[in-house]
């Protein structure tokens, strides 16, 4: 082989580095320590050792001592001590994880098909002659490229009760429970239905015009074209923003993270943000490795789930 | 892609060799930044016990240290105002800031994982101090070394402001010292006193004595201030909300916060532990005894009363709802009076507010036969050393250490942007005294006489609790209070739940 031809994994050198560092390497240490319980103590002690010339002589002081000096001697101990699965049985016993994934299927069920269904429905009316459409349409899609984050905490100063825009339906946004997560899935669907929009749009622009002139040719109304050649037709794709919203919404983090910081009490507290906050503000990270473990299952089984129903209609 | 004009006058380089030439510059661009940026840098040039000051203090001239600190003023002024300390010792300093849950997390993994990408950390006194304790350099190791230079004020406690070296620098034992006092924030009452003056006459007609503000004022008196502002708005009046808690999504000053009520009634604490040194066993809790069920129903009347939006602010948006005119009354942490004070973006500077002492207990609501105290609650940031960083760097990080919490650095920092000192010192210092009234330069200095004349003071002031799990409980205190306020459980079981899972927490 050419050096030449051998430089080509050279090239993809990078690549493998760094799905190894960060994606495979990350995985691998989480599982191990969501088994394992770590812990590292240091422990400094100060002891005298003798002074040294360069021959390697003890140097001595004027009245003929060997002198000395001060060595802080730093012995820091790792220790691993394998838990087996505790940390995956306190999930089914942890009251606040029970909390977290209520929360979660909660604000699951409130967006998503929200989302969907405004989506589609937006769609449909941008899929016909509309005056300045394609403005319209670049407007619409804004919010996707937005980062939650700071759409969190403008939709703070939205929702505040004292003064902010919405003060006047004197509605307690962020501070009753029940309200608090129909604020966070309000943001979430400010956010997302574009992107649904976006994809049924280009799904609705490419049904064929012969098929719905033909349904129209055979008495078809309105809502008959759309219940039995639209969404018959739009099935996969569905699916498809289905599977993909769900997969994101449950993993909900940015949103209550700066909106309503999982508040009040636990009312919007998502299971990702139980366990980032679990690892990264109690340190306890064998228990919230776990816990993106077990959520990492749960989003799996829903997309194979979706996969199989897939496989099944589609071959 | 890749065009080149057919007449293009340079050498066409082919399309492989150009991608060659280009994956070896960027791969030894990547080892070259990575390799760059896990070095640290240290320089020494040995010293002994009768060298010099000059010279112990340029014994590590050329070394590079980096501060993670809070996003506090201290170090805003001192990143501003490094050419002193580098002329001093020609070490090169670099200081992140960042907000404390931040610090808190980045500090926590640098210095868990053993690792010292940051050789000086902030150290919050209960969210950094009481979980990282055993990971930070003991300072005694420093200060008794002679061959390091010593500031001539002194680093013992007597050098602070009382309790201060308490509480950021001893955890769970008083032989290791992790931190000193580097800035302070001590809770006092800001009021507007325009108001409080303007509607006096009525309040006293209806409440039967005088709406003022004083050290005697009680959490009592409190209710019934912002009892009266509510109902002057709900009668269609133009006055702001009488007042508002910290119990928005930031867990430690929610905590801090009904701590000054629970303290003030019988100085009543979490744990029957020495507050100053704090336990890593710190045994059961006192959460859900009669005084805590008793004082909860108070503190849930108190949020009846309160700005509407009284669990979505935390400190910060709530020092904001009072400059904007909202609330007529905050307990807030001292450092924020120079916010206050600022004609450009408050509207309660220009002397409408006043300062004073936390609430005062008030005596019929005591239920453990203790006193009732002027319930002050603080968070005193330290700085520390990262145990994990080399003994020269160690040495090194001690010498910015002592520079940035000296006399001279905290009085700059006071003039300049408004610190909060820690040294006695600096209250003897030019113009502090003077500065103490209006008008004034230094409107921190304005919150002092209830500050560090008062609330600082035995037996008002409140230290933990330090455990090393501080920041779970915070969160436990955060969670089920807001469920109480918001009407999610009564008192008696958000006193009863906190409890139960404190004492979980802690293995009881």
């Amino acid at each position: 082989m050419r050096w030449t031809s051998r430089v080509r994994f050279l090239f993809l050198a990078p690549a493998v580095v760094w799905v190894l560092l960060f994606t495979i390497f990350p995985l691998g240490y989480s599982l191990f320590i969501a088994f394992n319980k770590i812990d590292q103590t240091t422990q400094v002690e100060r002891v005298k050792e003798p002074v040294l010339d360069e021959a390697g002589q003890p140097v001595l002081d004027s009245k003929g001592r060997p002198r000395t000096k001060n060595v802080v001697v730093r012995n820091t101990v790792t220790t691993t001590e394998f838990v087996g699965l505790t940390n995956f049985k306190r999930l089914f016993t942890d009251p606040q994880v029970h909390e977290a994934i209520k929360v979660t299927l909660v604000f699951v069920l409130i967006a998503v098909p929200i989302e969907l269904c405004l989506g589609f429905l937006i769609a449909l009316l941008f899929n016909r002659p509309l005056m300045g459409r394609s403005t319209l349409r670049a407007i619409m899609i804004l919010p996707i490229f937005a980062t939650p984050i700071a759409m969190g905490y403008s939709f703070f100063t939205i929702f505040y009760e004292e003064g902010g825009p919405l003060a006047f339906t004197g509605i307690p946004w962020l501070s009753n429970p029940n309200w608090a997560l129909f604020s966070v899935a309000l943001v979430d669907i400010w956010q997302w239905t574009p992107f649904c929009f976006l994809v049924f749009l280009a799904a609705l622009q490419g049904v064929p015009d012969e098929l719905l002139e033909a349904a129209r040719i055979d008495g078809a109304s309105g809502p008959d074209i759309l219940f039995k050649v639209l969404l018959p037709l739009l099935q996969p794709t569905i699916i498809i923003v289905l599977l993909l919203r769900i997969a994101e919404a449950v993993k909900l983090f940015d949103i209550p993270f700066a909106l309503t910081g999982g508040g009040p009490g636990t009312a919007t507290q998502s299971f990702s943000f139980l366990a980032f906050r679990t690892g990264l503000r109690f340190f306890d990270l064998g228990y919230a490795s776990a816990m993106a473990y077990g959520l990492l299952a749960v989003v799996m089984v829903v997309v194979l789930l979706f996969f199989r129903r897939l496989r099944q209609s589609y071959g | 892609m890749f065009y080149v004009p057919k007449n293009a006058i340079y050498k066409r380089i082919p399309r492989r060799k150009f991608l060659e030439l280009g994956g070896g510059v960027a791969t030894a661009l990547g080892a070259g930044s990575v390799a760059v940026g896990l070095s640290s840098v240290v320089t020494r040039s040995p010293v002994q016990a009768a060298s010099s000051d000059d010279a112990k203090w340029k014994q590590y001239s050329g070394t590079k240290l980096v501060f993670m600190s809070e996003n506090t003023p201290p170090s805003f002024a001192i990143r501003e105002n490094l050419k002193p300390f580098y002329d001093l010792t020609g070490i090169e300093v670099e200081i992140l800031t960042d907000d404390l849950p931040v610090v808190q997390q980045k500090v926590g993994i640098d210095l868990r994982s053993g690792k010292a990408d940051f050789h000086l950390n902030y150290v919050q006194d209960k969210p950094i101090g009481a979980p990282f304790a055993d990971y930070f350099a003991n300072l005694n190791d420093f200060i008794n070394d002679d061959t390091l230079p010593q500031d001539p004020d002194g680093m013992g406690a007597d050098a602070w402001f009382e309790n201060f070296l308490d509480v950021c620098g001893t955890m769970y034992t008083r032989d290791r010292l992790i931190a000193f006092p580097y800035d302070s924030a001590v809770a006092c009452t800001f009021y507007r006193q325009d108001l409080f003056e303007q509607h006096s006459p009525d309040f006293e007609k209806e409440y039967g004595y005088r709406m003022e503000f004083t050290k005697d004022t009680t959490w009592k008196n409190v209710y019934d201030f912002a009892e009266f502002f509510k109902k002057l708005r709900a009668a269609g009046q133009d006055v702001p909300y009488g007042y508002a808690q910290h119990q928005g999504s930031f867990a430690w000053t929610a905590q801090l916060d009904i701590q000054r009520l629970m303290y003030a009634h019988g100085q009543w604490t979490e744990f029957d532990v020495d507050d100053k040194l704090g336990s890593k066993e710190p045994g059961p809790t006192r959460w859900g005894d009669e005084s805590s069920i008793f004082l909860m129903e108070k503190w849930k009347e108190l949020a009846s009363v309160a700005h509407p939006d009284n669990l979505a602010n935390d400190t910060l948006q709530l020092n904001t709802v009072y400059q904007a005119g909202q609330i007529a009354m905050q307990v807030q942490y001292h450092e924020f009076a120079a916010s206050i004070e600022d004609e450009k973006t408050s509207r309660a500077a220009g002397g409408k507010t006043a300062y004073a002492p936390c609430p005062k207990g008030e005596a019929s609501w005591i239920k453990n036969g203790g006193q009732a105290v002027n319930g002050t609650s603080c968070g005193i940031g330290g700085i520390g050393i990262n145990n994990n960083a080399s003994d020269d760097l160690k040495r090194a990080a001690y010498l910015f250490a002592m520079w940035s919490t000296s006399k001279e650095t905290q009085y700059n920092v006071l003039k300049g942007v408004g610190g909060t000192p820690t040294r006695k010192a600096v209250m003897d210092m030019p113009g502090v005294k003077e500065a103490r009234q209006r008008p004034t330069d230094m409107p921190n200095a304005l919150t002092f006489d209830a500050v560090y004349d008062y609330g600082i003071k035995d037996p008002h002031f409140v230290l933990g609790p330090k455990i090393p799990e501080a920041n779970e409980y915070y969160q436990i205190i955060l969670t089920e209070v807001q469920k109480c306020i918001s009407g999610q459980q009564d008192p008696a079981a958000t006193c009863e739940s906190i409890r139960d899972q404190v004492d979980d927490m802690n293995d009881i």
